[in-house]
């Protein structure tokens, strides 16, 4: 009787392995957290970076573009300031400080959103009276400035954003993240 | 020891397997991105990307930004970009089919809305070497060059647009940039 352990599982089992890791390291490598406790994170596109590929290879396989790099930063957000994961059943409030802020940014669910304003930037939104600017993120629309987010399930959001010439992703400011009613 | 020997193939092929799919696999998948995005208007055309491809393509941007793109192959010749856009923020990001950033530029950058970018092909070590032995080619006034290190790629403009009414008159002004062939 032939062996279970034949030269083809070895053969078949590596293959698998081989890609299973490319994946998974496409997904984790390059991810670098921001300011303590921050859920956003930040993909190191550099093209002088050892996980350079890996990072690139994130973006096309997800049928996306890799961000041009210059004067926009992208970060994504998988959970809210405590940790939680993101979930359509939850609302979401994201807050910007009043003063140090992008002069130009959008946000977006990356999933399918459900019917609304999938991207909203900065151009489009009304800020607070002390300048701070509050939105939603929601499957159901909101009133005062909302980012429509997917129907169900789990979803990451998408913060671009402009920085100064020669300023690092760490000095761009970021939305907090709040989870409202569920 | 013959197990061994085979958990030692079956390494190998993890390693060349994880390797291959690394270096092939993202390229594959832009490739097939823009042939599907240029089927209708083939390579080394410039055309506005509908609004759903565009969400696909580039998340971050909001749905209303015109964003127009060139599937360019300077495989057989350069090609030329007469960029035509109107007042206002942009940017340009020329990809290679790997997804590399090759250039990129902004509205800041350039002082200037209407331009030209000539492509190339980015010569090997064997052409390196022998135009190093040729005299000096004569300098033509083409803006600027931006040599790519692959056959094929993508050039994207973008243009964020704040008022939806204003879609309509900015992608018109975008439809004027050409992307073709040098002559």
């Amino acid at each position: 009787m032939k062996p279970v352990f034949s030269a083809p599982f070895f053969i078949l089992g590596g293959a698998l392995a081989g890609v299973a890791s490319a994946y998974l390291a496409t997904q984790t490598l390059g991810l670098t957290g921001l300011a303590g406790g921050s859920p956003w994170q930040a993909r190191n596109v550099a093209a002088s970076a050892l996980v350079h590929p890996y990072t690139i290879a994130y973006y096309l396989l997800g049928g996306r573009l890799p961000p041009s790099g210059g004067p926009f930063v992208e970060f994504t957000a998988s959970t809210d300031d405590s940790g939680n994961p993101l979930t359509a059943s939850c609302d979401y409030v994201l807050s910007l400080q009043p003063g140090n802020q992008p002069a130009w940014w959008s946000l977006t669910a990356l999933e399918e959103a459900a019917d609304g304003k999938a991207t909203v930037m900065s151009q489009g939104i009304v800020a607070e009276a002390d300048g701070s600017v509050r939105l939603s993120a929601s499957r159901h629309p909101q009133p005062g400035n909302w980012v429509a987010v997917p129907r169900s399930g789990r979803y990451h959001l998408l913060y671009t954003a402009s920085r100064e010439t020669g300023a690092s992703a760490e000095a761009v400011p970021l939305f907090s993240l709040v989870k409202g009613s569920c | 020891m013959r197990l061994t020997y085979w958990c030692a193939v079956a390494l190998f092929t993890a390693v060349a397997c994880h390797a291959a799919f690394i270096l092939f696999a993202p390229a594959y998948s832009l490739d097939r991105s823009i042939l599907r995005l240029a089927s209708g208007t083939g390579t080394n055309s410039f055309f506005i990307l509908p609004q759903e491809a565009q969400r696909r393509l580039l998340p971050g941007y909001p749905a209303q930004s015109v964003v127009g793109i060139c599937a360019f192959d300077v495989s057989s010749s350069d090609v030329t970009l007469n960029a035509n856009l109107p007042d206002g923020f942009w940017t340009l990001t020329i990809y290679s089919n790997h997804g590399d950033v090759i250039y990129s530029a902004n509205n800041t950058q350039t002082g200037t809305n209407t331009f030209t970018v000539a492509l190339s092909l980015a010569p090997d070590l064997l052409q390196m070497l022998k135009q190093a032995t040729e005299k000096e080619p004569v300098d033509t006034d083409t803006g600027w060059t931006v040599s790519s290190p692959e056959p094929r790629g993508l050039v994207v403009l973008w243009y964020p647009v704040v008022e939806a009414a204003q879609r309509d008159s900015i992608m018109r002004d975008m439809s004027r940039t050409a992307c073709q062939p040098a002559a």
